[in-house]
């Protein structure tokens, strides 16, 4: 039923942009904030310190818009085993995360309205010790990784019970 | 063992008093029938969840029932319990009566009983038996716990902190028992540092301030007390004539002067072991036992649960010995890999310049809009040297504390500054492992890694200092390895493993 991968698995190109997005809806704000302060600058003094801080903040989320897509997909990798979820990750730290799989409790699988748009989804694994999740996969991928994880969290419930 | 039992009818009373009292408040001044008819009505209404929430005990599990509009069925299987808890309150004992609390080895809403019940003390003194042997806390109530044997805190153990009562561990001798000296020197320096430190600070500014503006010392006054004083005296109030026992896998712990706590667990459920040694101890070479386990001091939101108060280090040995000698390890604790000083002292660095940086910007702008920046020149001087300079005194003592070992079941984590905490935990009880690099580190081959495990509160992440990537895989391959050893038989392995395939 479930494939079992010994290679890690690299994110769907399709990541980047919706990652973009998302960090343009925040860059969108900022601009706004800086506009706001700008054209009300005359009003009080230190607006024009809000317009040079919006202005810092603006460049900033450009900067991470265009390239912390790239990096975080170029440093994403992920696979699933018969024992362990296993995801390496990061822009700047770089994390290993394993989630033995007899430590899994639930399998969510969560979709935003941005991750929608490009079919994607994120698969939240839930321990008792925190949640794991793996972003950006596709619908079908998420779907396909909740169910199969699913399917083994059942049979381990089921063997405890027994 | 399947009669039905309703809540004592003091927590019925408890609830309508105070109920009563705070709408009797916002009713102040209005003609008397008001308050009457408001007692009348909230006793009608709390009788009807009383009486409809039953609590019943079968042989595998406990069923709580509330039929009040929805009917609402918690069900609690024995062999998900990790602790079984009674509480008497002053109450509680004016009344005759015990609150039960059974806790769920689970991180949902660990700090808080899945099950609650209040009975009379009769009636728990023949269910907690019951109860201990059905989810296997069997050991049973040692004769000498007893509330008359607790006594005035006037033991012998008040001689010396975390006397040894008995050098064989006997089932029915604690392995520790504290009197009231030990839980005032607990309370006083035996928890958080940090949180003495404040407060003492507060305890400096309303002494100032009492001299300088009695308006202000009111307010810094009640700060004292509630940051200070309140949690020192709770602290002493709870942690009064302490005692651990240990019986088979069971450990017992029994403690309180005003509400009395008697809490089992089995040895099986504990997630981890950690050795305290807050600041002040340290200096004196005393330091407490605690554990993680789910349940167990669960009304304490934020700090792992102790197991003893402060003992000598000396007596560490024995601690561990009497109460988790499935705990005890036979591998090294080194300290941190030669580079390690890169990524410590890395982040100070890069933290300082940034923090300078707003510093000078802040100094501009205060220049720029009220022109009198200069007034405080010498704030900000302080300011610029305070910080970065904690900053690198936090990184040299970590550089000398933080320690990790490994051996073929359990791994042992060195952390903290000012109180540190010593974790042992075995693979099997690991969650989730979690390895983060930063730039610094992956030039010298460093990581340092968060460990999620099930905690009192929930779930809980340790965190360890700078190590070689290959001890930090060696972790996550042993977590992996060992994570299904007890959890799941050999034959639903290969059950499932045809599955995968």
């Amino acid at each position: 039923m479930i494939t079992v991968e010994t290679k890690y698995r690299t994110l769907n190109p399709k990541s980047k942009q919706s990652m973009r997005i998302g960090y343009s809806i925040i860059l969108a704000v900022c601009i706004i904030g800086a506009a706001i302060c700008f054209m009300l600058r005359d009003m009080e003094e230190g607006v024009i310190y809000g317009f040079y801080a919006f202005a810092a903040m603006s460049v900033l989320m450009l900067i991470i818009t265009i390239a912390f897509p790239k990096i975080f997909y170029d440093h994403y990798r992920y696979f699933i085993s018969e024992d362990r979820v296993d995801v390496r990750r990061g822009i700047f730290f770089l994390r290993h995360i394993v989630v033995p799989i007899e430590r899994i409790h639930q399998v969510e699988v969560v979709a935003g309205p941005v991750n929608r748009m490009f079919g994607l989804a994120d698969v939240h694994i839930t321990t008792a010790g925190g949640i794991a999740d793996i972003q950006y996969l596709e619908k079908e991928e998420a779907d396909r990784i909740a169910d199969e994880l699913n399917v083994i969290v059942d049979r381990i419930v089921r063997g405890q019970r027994e | 063992m399947t009669q039905k039992y309703r809540n004592h009818p003091i927590v019925l009373l408890r609830s309508v008093l105070i109920t009563a009292f705070i709408l009797l408040l916002s009713t102040w001044g209005a003609p008397w029938f008001v308050p009457v008819a408001i007692v009348a009505v909230m006793a009608v209404i709390s009788v009807f969840p009383w009486y409809l929430t039953t609590f019943t005990l079968y042989d595998d599990h406990a069923l709580v029932e509330v039929t009040f509009i929805s009917k609402r069925r918690t069900i609690v299987p024995y062999g998900k319990v990790a602790s079984v808890n009674t509480v008497r309150t002053i109450l509680g004992r004016i009344a005759g009566c015990t609150t039960i609390q059974i806790n769920i080895n689970s991180s949902m809403n660990a700090a808080r009983p899945d099950v609650s019940f209040t009975l009379r003390d009769d009636i728990v003194a023949e269910l907690v038996p019951l109860l201990k042997y059905g989810t296997g806390i069997s050991g049973d109530a040692p004769e000498t716990a007893s509330e008359e044997d607790v006594g005035d805190g006037e033991s012998a153990a008040d001689e010396e902190p975390g006397e040894i009562v008995g050098k064989d561990v006997r089932e029915d001798v604690p392995v520790f028992q504290f009197g009231f000296a030990s839980a005032i020197i607990f309370g006083l320096v035996g928890s958080s540092t940090w949180s003495l430190i404040m407060s003492t600070l507060w305890g400096f500014i309303t002494v100032f301030s009492m001299f300088a503006d009695p308006a202000v010392s009111l307010m810094t006054l009640f700060m004292f007390i509630f940051t200070g004083i309140v949690p020192i005296v709770s602290s002493i109030l709870k942690h009064g004539n302490f005692r651990v026992y240990r019986s088979g896998t069971v450990i017992r712990m029994y403690y309180g002067m005003t509400t009395i706590f008697d809490t089992s667990f089995d040895v099986g459920k504990v997630n981890a072991v950690c050795v305290k040694r807050a600041f002040f101890p340290r200096l004196a070479h005393m330091c407490c036992l605690q554990a993680e386990v789910v349940g167990i001091n669960a009304d304490e939101k934020s700090t792992t649960p102790n197991v003893t108060l402060l003992i000598p280090e000396s007596r560490l040995d024995y601690a561990m010995r009497s109460l988790f000698p499935e705990f005890i390890t036979d591998y090294d604790v080194p300290k941190q890999p030669k580079g390690a000083e890169y990524p410590t002292f890395s982040m100070p660095t890069y933290v300082s310049l940034g923090y300078l940086a707003c510093l000078f910007v802040a100094y501009q702008v205060i220049d720029a809009l009220y022109g009198n920046a200069s007034d405080y020149l010498y704030a900000f001087i302080a300011a610029d040297i305070a910080v970065p300079l904690v900053l690198f005194v936090r990184g040299f003592y970590a550089l000398r504390i933080r320690r990790m070992g490994h051996g073929e079941t359990m791994f042992t984590s060195v952390n903290g500054i000012l109180d540190t905490s010593e974790y042992t935990m075995q693979y099997s009880k690991v969650q989730i492992s979690d390895c983060v690099a930063s730039p610094r580190c992956r030039k010298h081959g460093l990581v340092k890694m968060h460990v999620s495990l099930l905690s009192a509160q929930g779930e809980k992440r340790v965190t360890t200092g700078f190590f070689t990537e290959e001890e930090a895989e060696e972790i996550s391959r042993r977590t992996v390895e060992l994570s299904g050893h007890q959890l799941v038989k050999k034959d639903v392995s290969t059950d499932y493993s045809t599955v995968l395939t």
